[in-house]
């Protein structure tokens, strides 16, 4: 009965009640402002040209959005993208800032990076402040072994193009629980040895979980130089678990190129050491945390 | 003003009482109001604003059906009619502006897709004009049923409808309609709008285009 009574069903049962009263409420000025962009944002979906409306009628059909409805998701700049061929898609800022607030909810910290834990994606601790983290992308080949032989520090070597600040670097290994590594960084010469060589803080694994290792170091890395970057075990030589597997690397773009294989048969390397090069197989995936400058 | 659900504790109500409260019922829907007397300032933009809303009360009492279609298909199911969605619209177009060229000719009724160009010339007889229409592609299943134009002299909106209103539709090839009766050489405002079937059988109405166009003397 009209403005009497209500006959609905509420949890399986059917049930009468009064008709509800109106909650009467002023209307903010936000509110106010909403409703007018919205009654707007309708008559001018009327308006948009027939080409535009008949996509708007043919992408909603059978769905349960109006083409007004999309029409007004268009207007507050949410639902289109720019495709440019060469560069890919753009993005409207609404749209960015609406996934970048989503994502604020795992990481919302300056130079902060998202990682899958075990559990769930998760913000990476940032030890040092300002600067942004790269990490490089391997080349094709992909392979997962552990070592066999006594190279106890792996990783690659690099070719810098901008000068690099850095103040962190991290690799995802496998490693041997209880087991104590280290990152280093050192340029290298024509013939492969170090010329200079910078050590990282020393990380004990808690365990075997593979995960992403992050080491404290304060280097410089110049343009025009070859540098190696390596993480290897120090308090053993005899077991390894490096390299990991590439799956789930990160891919930033990183202002060096590169890498090739670099592997040195020391848990104290030294300037002037030479490293491995034997190419193409053990890279692992390696970042740095640092201010290009 | 206040809606009401029993006036006075009854089923209905209207007059006032005790000069001090008002009820009344509006299209259906019952209110109450404070008894007022209107203060009835009769100033030049008050009178102009009643001269244009008398105007176009006088435009829908002499539009043909095919104006008035689009306008109640609109007003359809709502709690006011045809009439009262034209005059609406057209008072927000129109009032306080110079001459009618902003006159809303359809609404747009149920997602009609518009004409991709409407364009008014002056006919080749007296008192002609030559409306032509390009139309868009049709959505998938959706039919065109015909290109619908009105027409009528320009004026003032304030000042009281001379008339005629004159419509009329092309349901053959859909993109040209002539307009007659209009007088020599009177400068005219020209409306256009398509009526569509749906895949459902239902009719759509699309928003007018509007141009302006002297008739043949």
């Amino acid at each position: 009965m009209t403005k009497v009574l209500v006959y609905d069903t509420y949890r399986g049962q059917v049930r009468v009640r009064a008709w509800p009263r109106p909650r009467h409420y002023k209307e903010g000025s936000a509110a106010k402002l909403q409703s007018e962009w919205f009654r707007s944002a309708q008559e001018l979906a009327k308006r948009l040209t027939p080409d535009q409306q008949r996509i708007l009628l043919e992408a909603t059909n059978g769905t349960p959005l109006l083409p007004r409805d999309v029409a007004a998701m268009l207007m507050a700049g949410r639902l289109f993208y720019i495709h440019n061929p060469e560069t890919g898609n753009i993005y409207p800022m609404a749209a960015r800032q609406d996934v970048s607030e989503s994502l604020d909810i795992l990481a919302s910290t300056p130079g902060q990076i998202l990682i899958r834990g075990a559990d769930f994606w998760e913000g990476t601790t940032p030890s040092f402040g300002g600067g942004g983290w790269f990490w490089n992308e391997p080349p094709g080949v992909v392979r997962t072994d552990t070592s066999t032989s006594s190279y106890c520090f792996k990783g690659g070597q690099y070719d810098i193009f901008d000068d690099i600040l850095v103040s962190g670097c991290g690799a995802i290994f496998t490693p041997v629980g209880g087991g104590s590594y280290q990152m280093i960084i050192g340029e290298l010469n024509e013939s492969d040895e170090f010329v200079s060589l910078t050590k990282s803080s020393v990380v004990e694994a808690p365990d075997s979980e593979r995960r992403p290792y992050f080491f404290d170091i304060d280097a410089t890395l110049n343009a025009g130089t070859r540098v190696a970057i390596m993480a290897g075990r120090i308090d053993s030589t005899a077991t390894y678990a490096l390299p990991a597997a590439f799956n789930r690397q990160l891919s930033f773009q990183l202002p060096v190129g590169g890498p090739y294989s670099a592997r040195i048969a020391s848990t104290d390397p030294m300037i002037g050491d030479a490293i491995n090069t034997t190419g193409g197989v053990n890279v692992i995936p390696m970042g740095l945390f640092g201010q290009i400058t | 003003m206040a809606k009401v659900t029993a006036p006075l504790l009854s089923f209905g109500g209207t007059g006032q009482v005790g000069k001090s409260i008002v009820f009344a019922n509006w299209r259906g829907v019952d209110y109450a109001r404070r008894y007022v007397i209107p203060a009835n300032p009769r100033t030049t933009a008050q009178q102009a604003n009643r001269t244009t809303f008398g105007t176009l009360r006088e435009m829908w009492k002499l539009a043909p059906s095919l104006v008035r279609a689009p306008w109640d298909l609109y007003a359809k199911g709502q709690k006011f009619l045809g009439l009262n969605a034209f005059q609406g619209e057209n008072m927000l177009a129109v009032a306080g502006q110079a001459d009618m060229t902003d006159f809303v000719g359809s609404p747009g009724a149920k997602g009609g897709l518009p004409p991709t160009t409407f364009a008014a010339a002056t006919g080749s007889s007296a008192g002609e004009i030559d409306l032509s229409f390009t139309n868009p592609t049709p959505p998938t299943d959706w039919t065109l049923i015909s290109a619908i134009g009105a027409a009528f002299p320009d004026q003032d909106p304030s000042a009281v409808f001379g008339g005629p209103l004159v419509a009329d539709e092309d349901d053959m090839t859909m993109n040209a309609v002539t307009l007659t009766g209009l007088g020599s050489g009177v400068d005219c405002v020209a409306v256009g709008w398509l009526e569509w079937q749906k895949p459902n059988g239902d009719t759509a109405y699309s928003v007018s285009l509007a141009d302006t166009a002297t008739t043949g003397a």
